[in-house]
């Protein structure tokens, strides 16, 4: 009531409410009931921008070009017509240099509770408000937009596993008759659909129990991912992340999940040809290859011992690039099935130096027509745990080079035991590898000649080393080029584990 | 004399196998499909099966689950004969009850021959 008072009669003598009046840190002005101002605090001087408050007693604020400017003449109108109001301005200053944001609270005061004596207004600075407020809008809009912008279905949920938000392509994906991620529903009839952690379950009831895997998430505070996700016509890629808050002490604090829904459909399909692609051209090019062969060598089960030399070997010519050319095939084959990670080893325990001899032996003939040696030395009898198939295609590949690159003198497999895993050596007395090249050598399509046209064909499509040190590693051992001196020769070497 | 059915659709393939087989006085019956392939086993009762994989229509693996099922047939030794040396495809074949498995591209007709010879004793 005292409060009132003094408002009803400003210049009182009672000091205390003047200084409340002056020192409050929200501007304050009074009008009579016509709107002509009849007392404003410091404050409201200084937001008025003006020295002297006899500047404006006296003012009727309704007159005023700035109050009509700023829209306030109405608001003024309405408190004055005995109805409290509250708006937002914004103000720019006298001179046109400075925009601020006030907010304007109109408070009637009434004679008897009947007619309205004065209107009390009461201004704030809330510029630094407005903007920190708008600048957090527009940031939310902009996430907002850009969320709803990727194709990428984003969900997040709280921590009760509930959806707190979904954007466009989630919405289109689990919550509308026709998913997809290419074409969309209009935006307005997205931006108004609901979707919730049950219409999500819904459409992923065949393949994924997605409440449960997001309370597994929340619970364990751990990711999950899954692959090939069937859905409708689609392939999906979902991952369940948990949402960490760092709070201000560096508490960690798990606040919900963010669900991804990826469409992999079409890298699926472009996998799938590019696989279908190679394994279909290498059988259609081993079958006529095989009839090429065979042929060859019917004729010459045909032709029997009466057969003419050089007849023979046109024939022996033909089936010996038709079996090139099949190794050639199966290479390419075996290269893209591994890099597709589709090579399986079939690992079981294995007698070394058993197949050492084999090899060798069945190698030796390729040797004696070259006048070369081919020795096995320190016959230690070691267990291995390999793929046969394959440990015999990297010794055949390395011995057969050594063969391929060697005049004179011969080959020497060594094999011996180094802590858990077999080491075998092969030994050649061969043109040896430059030392440039010696680093190149496991490359793909790498051959150790300096100049690609310079290559022997009849050697090396350039792969096969490469091959046999995908072989090695995935057999969980290496693979490797122990040293090599031009025109003395080269020691390779490659490790398995032992039983 | 010995009737080994010959099921392979590829032409060249097919005659090639033909006369190599006929120069080793084999009686050869050729089906040049899977269906037509399993036809002729229950009709004609070979002692051997030769068998292609990629084939139109049932592909060698059907045709030989369907070999194996069926009484009439499930007693003929059935071996595998194609260009595919995939792991997962001769273990599959082996565990349907395939009596020998073999590469095409990768076995000499010598080897091929005496493989033959091998499993008509049994």
């Amino acid at each position: 009531m005292n409060f009132l008072k003094l408002l009803i009669n400003p210049k009182s003598n009672e000091n205390e409410y003047e200084i409340i009046f002056n020192n409050a840190p929200i501007g304050i002005y009074t009008l009579d009931k016509n709107g002509v101002v009849e007392s404003i605090n410091k404050k409201m001087l200084e937001l008025s921008g003006i020295k002297n408050a006899s500047e404006l007693i006296g003012v009727n604020v309704l007159k005023l070009q700035s109050y009509k400017n700023f829209g306030l003449d109405k608001f003024i109108r309405q408190g004055l017509s005995g109805i409290n109001f509250e708006t937002q301005v914004k103000h720019v200053s006298f001179y046109g240099k400075k925009t601020s944001w006030r907010k304007y609270r109109g408070v009637p005061i009434f004679h008897q509770k009947k007619e309205v004596l004065k209107l009390l207004l009461l201004v704030e600075d809330i510029t630094e408000t407005k903007l920190a407020a708008d600048s957090l809008k527009e940031e939310h809009i902009r996430l907002q937009s850009s969320l709803n912008s990727i194709n990428v279905g984003f969900i997040i949920t709280g921590n009760d596993g509930e959806v707190v938000m979904a954007n466009f392509a989630a919405k289109q994906m689990f919550c509308t008759p026709i998913p997809s991620t290419t074409k969309f529903l209009p935006i307005p009839k997205l931006v108004n659909l609901k979707c919730s952690i049950d219409d999500i379950a819904l459409a992923l009831k065949d393949t994924l129990d997605i409440k449960k895997e997001v309370k597994r998430c929340l619970e364990g505070s751990k990711p999950f991912e899954f692959k090939d996700i069937q859905y409708k016509n689609m392939f999906l890629r979902i991952r369940i992340t948990p949402i960490i808050l760092i709070e201000e002490n560096q508490k960690l604090n798990f606040i919900g999940a963010a669900i991804l829904a990826e469409d992999t459909t079409e890298a699926k399909i472009l996998d799938r040809a590019r696989e279908d692609f190679f394994s279909i051209a290498a059988h259609e090019l081993k079958t006529p290859l095989s009839v090429i062969k065979g042929n060859a060598e019917i004729i010459r089960i045909i032709l029997g011992k009466n057969i003419d030399n050089k007849l023979k070997q046109m024939l022996e010519d033909i089936n010996q690039s038709a079996i090139k050319l099949i190794e050639i095939v199966d290479d390419f084959l075996d290269l893209s099935r591994f890099e597709q990670g589709k090579l399986l080893f079939k690992k079981t325990p294995l007698d070394l130096t058993k197949i050492i001899t084999d090899i060798v032996l069945g190698l030796s003939n390729m040797a004696q027509v070259k006048n070369l040696y081919i020795k096995i030395e320190n016959k230690t009898s070691l267990k291995i745990m390999a793929d046969e198939t394959r440990v015999k295609q990297v010794l055949i590949n390395l011995l057969g080079n050594a063969i391929k690159y060697t005049e004179k003198g011969g080959i020497t497999v060594t094999c011996s035991k180094q802590n858990s895993m077999a080491k075998i050596f092969i030994k050649d007395t061969g043109n040896g590898i430059s030392a440039q090249n010696t680093r190149l050598v496991f490359r793909k399509f790498q051959l150790a000649e300096e100049e690609p046209l310079t290559r022997n064909t009849s050697r090396s499509t350039g792969v096969g080393l490469y091959i046999s040190k995908l072989l090695v590693e995935g057999m969980g051992g290496t693979i490797q080029l122990e040293k090599s001196i031009i025109g003395k020769g080269s020691t390779f070497s490659f490790t398995i584990p032992l039983v | 004399m010995k009737r080994i059915l010959l099921i392979e659709d590829n032409e060249y393939m097919g005659r090639m196998y033909q006369n190599l087989l006929s120069l080793e006085d084999y009686l050869v019956s050729w089906a040049r499909d899977g269906e037509e392939g399993l036809e002729k086993a229950s009709s004609l009762k070979p002692d051997l099966i030769l068998l292609d994989v990629i084939m139109p229509k049932i592909n060698g693996i059907q045709v030989l689950q369907k070999l194996k099922d069926s009484m009439d047939t499930k007693n003929i030794p059935v071996v595998i004969l194609t260009v595919i040396g995939e792991q997962d495809i001769i273990d599959r074949a082996l565990k349907l009850g395939a009596e020998g498995y073999i590469i095409k591209s990768t076995v000499d007709l010598n080897q091929l021959i005496s493989e033959i010879k091998s499993y008509l004793k049994n």
